[in-house]
């Protein structure tokens, strides 16, 4: 099996120039608290499996306001996992800076069948799940596609502060086809200080 | 896997199945061909008669003194099979199967069609069909049909379709108008597709010079993205309008037993369309209106509409309209400003949409129209004209036509695009008709076109 852990596939991604929060993989309850420390900051605690491609579902993920509230979350993710998911392999617990703020959008990869290598973007959270606000282009794309990908879109106002962001970050995505058989980055936050990928899955070709 | 130019432009043909019957298929086809002046051979098979409309007949195939380029076959289903075994023997350049009940009937059809593919696999016979009404190629002045159209409209659009209805009574009542008519060189109905497909018909009409515009209705495309791309390669140069049903699941089983076709992912095709260039239309009102205007019009280098009406609801309707079609009302010029404002009295304010009804009073129904057109078609902050006219007697003058050459000689690269309403609509059409003016059935149908042609443009620009 291929498929990467988030923060695989989160390196995998930055080397698509996408960014994704501050953060570490914690092996203990004493290393997700220290790693919360040394962020300084609210934090999302989440379970790491390549086997957990819903993990809010599994309940694999708390958020923790300050280090003292880490410990506990750093358990709960690990027994609710265990509780509904307990087939999963665990690699651990990923620490990361909580973001807020922003629009989130969704990004995906996927060979589809008699298409070949097919990009998806849209907006995210609600959006995606009620209204399916998302374009598809095949891959390769060109900036005026992905241009044209948020021009299609119900909420593409919401978008119009951060296209030339997303024109470059979804070509550059496009690009991964040639290692990456599929991919999602759900939710992408588009802030004014740029793009951040929340949560990343991914399989290898 | 030979280019079909030689089935569609055909130096011979063959009618096998040729009756002498004319009210059956095989004696209507054949008098179609012949009534539509077809200057090559004509070679009927039919080992019961000596001559059908003064051709001579042969036996069979393997009695042919040569090759033809183009076997129609008109023959029983269980008869086919042989003739095809013998057009493949014989070295006919294509088989045209208007025989119906293979794989659009079931599976006992569906093992008699690929017995034929297997006949044409490897040899260089091309096979049309089975299923189909045949094609026209005015050009080569070929109807192979059995739907008589006395009243074609020759043009530069070519339309290939997984159906008989633009061969057939859809386009015999469509041709049967008189003004208004697409402008049609060639339609191809692909049938079952058993082998010659839209992919073979877009590498043909991209080289055929007498084609400016493609026309497609595909129901099933086993391979979506070789037809996007191949599609996208014809629209860099010339306009693909696509109409492609099957979207849902419930209409792509319906799909399945008409044609045997292959569901699509809908929403991946038609971003796949887009991102190619590729006209898109919804139904079969905007099929015909699109390809109407792209043989008509040439695409508008912007968005900026100039909305010409006589009613004042009028102009605010496709003012609403025009904004729900992604396009922009133009801000029209001061110069064209002050010549709308010679047209009616000092008080009435001008802007757009111009509403100039009053200006019948003012200065009368010629200049009424004409000045108001003009200066939006020479305005140069307006890409697009768009003009809503009643036309009821007090409206009409004598010149109608003159006028509206002379705003589309003026301003050929500027698409005029009207609708019109009232009494003397008939005569208006009548008048402009051969002017490449089009004009649609409402603002709400021509700011579609009008739509699609901008987004070409657009597309076109930037590749």
């Amino acid at each position: 099996m291929n498929r990467l852990c988030e923060p695989d596939a989160k390196r995998l991604l930055a080397a698509a120039g996408l960014r994704a929060p501050r953060g570490a993989v914690a092996g203990s309850a004493a290393e997700a608290e220290a790693v919360a420390r040394s962020l300084g900051c609210p934090v999302v605690v989440k379970a790491v499996s390549a086997d957990l491609t819903h993990k809010s579902a599994a309940g694999g993920v708390r958020f923790a306001g300050g280090p003292h509230e880490v410990r506990a979350a750093y358990s709960e993710v690990l027994a609710a996992v265990g509780r509904s998911r307990p087939e999963a392999h665990l690699e651990g617990v990923l620490v990361e800076e909580r973001l807020t703020g922003g629009i989130e959008c969704v990004l995906g990869l996927l060979d589809a069948p008699g298409f070949g290598p097919v990009v998806m973007f849209g907006l995210g959270g609600l959006f995606v799940e009620v209204l399916g606000d998302v374009a598809f282009r095949f891959v390769p794309l060109a900036p005026r596609d992905v241009r044209a990908m948020i021009g299609e879109l119900h909420g593409r106002r919401l978008l119009a502060p951060h296209v030339n962001a997303l024109v470059a970050a979804v070509v550059a995505f496009a690009g991964l086809s040639d290692r990456v058989r599929e991919a999602e980055v759900n939710p992408l936050l588009a802030r004014d200080d740029g793009l951040w990928a929340l949560d990343a899955v991914a399989t290898l070709r | 896997m030979g280019d079909i130019t030689r089935l569609l432009a055909p130096r011979s043909i063959a009618v096998v199945g040729a009756s002498t019957n004319p009210n059956k298929s095989g004696g209507i086809i054949l008098q179609n061909i012949v009534d539509g002046g077809f200057a090559g051979r004509i070679l009927p098979i039919n080992p019961r008669a000596e001559t059908i409309l003064g051709h001579r007949c042969y036996a069979s195939i393997a009695d042919l003194p040569e090759p033809c380029d183009l076997a129609v076959i008109v023959l029983q289903r269980e008869a086919v099979a042989e003739a095809v075994r013998d057009c493949v023997a014989a070295g006919i350049g294509g088989v045209l199967i208007i025989t119906s009940g293979f794989a659009d009937a079931g599976e006992p059809g569906r093992a008699l069609e690929r017995s034929l593919q297997e006949m044409l696999r490897g040899s260089p016979t091309r096979g049309l069909g089975p299923n189909t009404i045949g094609l026209v190629n005015r050009a080569a002045h070929l109807t192979a049909t059995f739907v008589a159209m006395p009243q074609w409209c020759d043009g530069p659009i070519a339309i290939c379709a997984q159906t008989g209805i633009f061969a057939g009574a859809v386009m015999q009542e469509h041709m049967g108008q008189p003004y208004q008519r697409l402008g049609v060189g060639s339609v191809l109905d692909v049938g079952n597709k058993l082998d010659v497909d839209e992919l073979d018909f877009l590498e043909w009409a991209l080289a055929d010079e007498a084609t400016g515009v493609v026309g497609l209705y595909v129901e099933g495309i086993p391979d979506p993205r070789r037809f996007v791309e191949a599609a996208g390669r014809v629209a860099r140069s010339k306009p693909v309008v696509l109409l492609k049903p099957a979207r849902t699941a419930a209409s792509a089983a319906a799909s399945a037993l008409h044609t045997g076709s292959l569901a699509v992912d809908d929403r991946v095709l038609a971003g796949g369309l887009r991102q190619h260039g590729i006209v898109r239309a919804d139904d079969l009102t905007d099929f015909f209106d699109y390809l109407h205007a792209f043989a008509t019009l040439r695409p508008p280098r912007g968005r900026r509409v100039g909305l010409v009406t006589t009613s004042g609801a009028l102009g605010v309707m496709a003012a609403d309209e025009l904004e729900a079609n992604g396009l922009e009302l133009a801000c029209f010029a001061p110069e064209t400003l002050a010549a709308l404002g010679t047209v009616v009295p000092p008080w009435q304010p001008v802007s757009n949409p111009a509403d100039v009804w009053i200006a019948l009073d003012v200065v009368g129904p010629r200049p009424g129209i004409e000045t108001p057109l003009e200066a939006a078609l020479a305005d140069p902050g307006v890409d697009m004209v768009l003009a809503t006219v009643l036309v009821p007697p007090n409206a009409d003058f004598p010149e109608v036509r003159e006028v509206f050459a002379g705003l589309r000689r003026r301003h050929p690269e500027k698409p005029l695009a009207l609708v019109l309403y009232g009494g003397c609509r008939h005569r208006w059409l009548t008048e402009i008709e051969g002017l490449d003016i089009p004009v649609f059935a409402s603002s709400r149908a021509a700011l579609r076109s009008l739509r699609a042609l901008a987004d070409y443009r657009e597309w076109h620009d930037q590749a």
